[in-house]
């Protein structure tokens, strides 16, 4: 596998079936990350049901499209409205929203655009080069590393999702749970469906990601709505940056492109995440620490270039080692499965049009995206005057339609309102729901792995610590299970130390 | 936020021992797995129990603040949380959300949608009610006409039927 495989990966990238599929998934995506409320896990959850007649290739190159798309747009709203389209633009309202208040949202939007595009094309050579070597290290897993690695995944997001690690693995341990619905694939039992035969293939998880994300998000906005809306900027002037603007902008996006990929990259941390240690290394040791937050245009090229570059990095172990990187390649990963097919190196052996196109696909999404958002970002931020009181029921609409059209199972609505109810209960009570769905989507392949390892040891669990990866994995596991909670608690118990330190010392 | 988490763990707790009275009456390994269906599931009840557990007793110890209820304190009463516009505002979205499921196996998910959109846009806009209307019903006949004829998937057509749609 070499230039042969990428050759055919950019053919398949180029047929005009997939441009064009590429297209709509990038203009979804700008426009769902454009718009709150509706983000891209939930987005290309809500698209599956429409790809089954399609071919698998296609439809992964419109569902990544509108993943990164959404990054892109998301930053339109965090500039001119103060509030984040998406996850990933958080730390973009920062700076970029005093930009616009000091007539420069055209050149945050244009450096956000081409922040993008340079993190989304960097990201994906990075991808090119790291996706091949990774697959391959994964012919060693057996079931038990497989086991492993799985649950590293799960409890780092755990602990690093929400304020409170124990709430992060209750949530995740609930998702297992949900998992466990259905009939039990091995002896053909089924296990806590009531007697319902609805409940016989399971809970599907676009049910449980449409409900806690989509559902959940418009209830908990429903609270807000009342007295919700700031002010929103419009947009004048030229869409395009200076001399200037660039000179002090192309470090942030280099540091940002490589710091957001790599981050990404990580399971369970997000384009968020990685936006924000993006800023906070900016404010730590960039040179425009003393104006980041005063309206600097490097605290919008940085986080803008970090959450394009961990969308692309959490790419990398969902399809080398079937482990997603983010809420939306969870999802993807969930429609990989649906498909048939098994992310690792057999993907890469068997399939090598798919990824190759995949991945390809992404450099012409990129270039597609610019072009979109820099002289049509008037028209998108046009969106923002939809008033939510009409958007948000929309959003139910296209949430129900999308989960009926699945399974064509009335259980599945009322399933929908129920996760609905408890993601608005999860943001209420700060528990994290990123472990849940990640949970929902891994479970039934965990205990898989988890049975089959047993088996082979004849009922012994030293398995997990007898083989060499899966021993490192399960310390891996520990140390991110008990980690956060001892800096937690370093870091309360540091000032009483200071003061004794002060107390005693006879200088002072 | 003691309290909260109090509640959370006591919900876990719940949960926990119900889903392990449920993995006890799974029937055994059959011949040839010598696992079965009940020992994960156990597992991870016996997990979610003990996690439960160290969250409710992360809430109870000496000298935290806010554990002792201030006098005449005590949990907010329906009333008090109704007096918010903003839960009414939800309460009564999940309202709508339930008669939205309920209406949609028979009255189609044009009817039904329209329905629940145009009373979901009414909860928090007093204005002029046709443009929600318009609205309302203009989405959801967009929405069911691209996935019946463009996406050539299934919503019912509930009412619609009668128009041979």
């Amino acid at each position: 596998m070499g230039s042969e495989a990428l050759v055919q990966g950019f053919l398949v990238a180029v047929q005009p079936s997939n441009l064009l599929f590429l297209f709509l998934g990038v203009l979804v995506g700008t426009l769902v990350g454009v718009l709150p409320g509706l983000g891209p896990a939930t987005s290309v959850s809500l698209l599956i049901p429409l790809t089954y007649d399609m071919d698998p290739a296609t439809a992964l190159i419109m569902m990544a499209g509108v993943y990164y798309g959404a990054m892109y747009g998301g930053s339109t709203t965090a500039i001119l409205v103060n509030t984040p389209g998406e996850a990933g633009s958080v730390v973009t309202t920062l700076d970029g929203y005093q930009m616009a208040r000091q007539g420069r949202a055209g050149a945050a939007l244009a450096i956000s655009a081409i922040a993008s595009f340079i993190a989304g094309t960097l990201g994906t050579v990075l991808l090119s080069v790291l996706a091949v070597p990774l697959a391959g290290l994964s012919v060693q897993f057996g079931p038990a590393e497989s086991f492993a690695l799985m649950l590293f995944a799960l409890v780092t997001t755990s602990s690093l999702s929400g304020d409170s690690p124990l709430k992060g693995l209750m949530a995740m341990v609930a998702g297992l749970m949900i998992a466990t619905v259905g009939v039990d694939l091995q002896t053909g039992t089924p296990r806590f469906t009531f007697g319902s035969n609805n409940l016989l293939e399971g809970i599907d998880f676009i049910v449980v990601v449409v409900g806690l994300f989509a559902v959940g998000e418009v209830l908990a906005n429903y609270q807000d709505l009342p007295r919700s809306a700031g002010e929103r900027i419009r947009l004048q002037g030229r869409l395009w940056i200076t001399r200037e603007d660039w000179r002090r902008s192309w470090r942030p996006i280099l540091r940002g492109s490589l710091v957001g990929f790599f981050v990404g990259v990580l399971p369970g941390a997000g384009a968020s995440v990685a936006a924000i240690i993006d800023y906070g290394l900016g404010k730590r040791f960039g040179r425009e620490r003393d104006r980041l937050g005063t309206g600097a245009i490097e605290g919008v090229a940085g986080p803008e270039a970090a959450n394009n570059g961990a969308a692309v990095g959490s790419m990398v172990p969902m399809l080398s080692l079937g482990i997603p990187g983010s809420n939306t390649t969870a999802v993807m990963l969930g429609a990989l499965m649906m498909y048939g097919l098994r992310p690792g190196p057999f993907l890469f052996e068997q399939n090598p049009k798919l990824v190759w196109g995949l991945i390809n696909s992404m450099y012409v999404g990129n270039v597609m995206l610019l072009l979109l958002n820099l002289p049509l970002v008037g028209i998108f931020a046009r969106l923002l005057n939809i008033p939510p009181r009409i958007l948000l029921p929309l959003i139910l609409g296209i949430s129900f339609a999308g989960v009926y059209a699945t399974h064509q199972s009335v259980l599945d609505l009322w399933l929908v309102v129920l996760f609905g109810v408890i993601g608005l209960g999860m943001r209420k009570a700060g528990v994290p729901t990123a472990p849940l769905v990640l949970a929902v989507v891994l479970g039934g392949t965990l205990e898989q792995s988890f049975r089959q390892s047993l088996q082979i040891s004849m009922g012994s669990p030293l398995i997990f610590v007898t083989e060499p990866l899966a021993l490192a994995l399960m310390l891996l596991t520990g140390i991110s299970a008990v980690l956060p909670p001892l800096l937690a608690w370093g870091k309360r118990n540091r000032p009483r130390a200071r003061g004794r330190q002060v107390a005693v010392s006879p200088d002072r | 936020m003691e309290s909260v988490h109090r509640g959370i763990g006591y919900l876990g707790l719940g949960i926990s021992l119900i889903y392990l009275a449920a993995t006890a009456r799974l029937p055994a390994a059959p011949l040839g797995d010598s696992l079965g269906p009940k020992p994960f599931p156990a597992l991870l009840g016996l997990a979610l129990l003990v996690l439960s557990a160290a969250l409710v007793a992360g809430t109870f110890g000496k000298g935290r603040p806010g554990l002792r209820r201030r006098p005449g304190a005590g949990a907010p009463g329906l009333r008090a949380l109704l007096q918010d516009p903003g839960r009414r505002s939800v309460l009564a979205a999940v309202g709508w959300l339930v008669v939205y499921a309920a209406a949609f196996p028979w009255a189609g998910y044009a009817v039904s949608t329209a329905l629940a959109c145009f009373g979901l846009m009414r909860l928090v806009h007093r204005g002029a009610w046709l443009p929600d209307l318009a609205v309302a019903a203009g989405f959801s006949l967009f929405m069911y006409g691209l996935f019946r004829f463009a996406f050539a998937g299934s919503l019912p057509a509930g009412w619609l039927a009668l128009l041979r749609l």
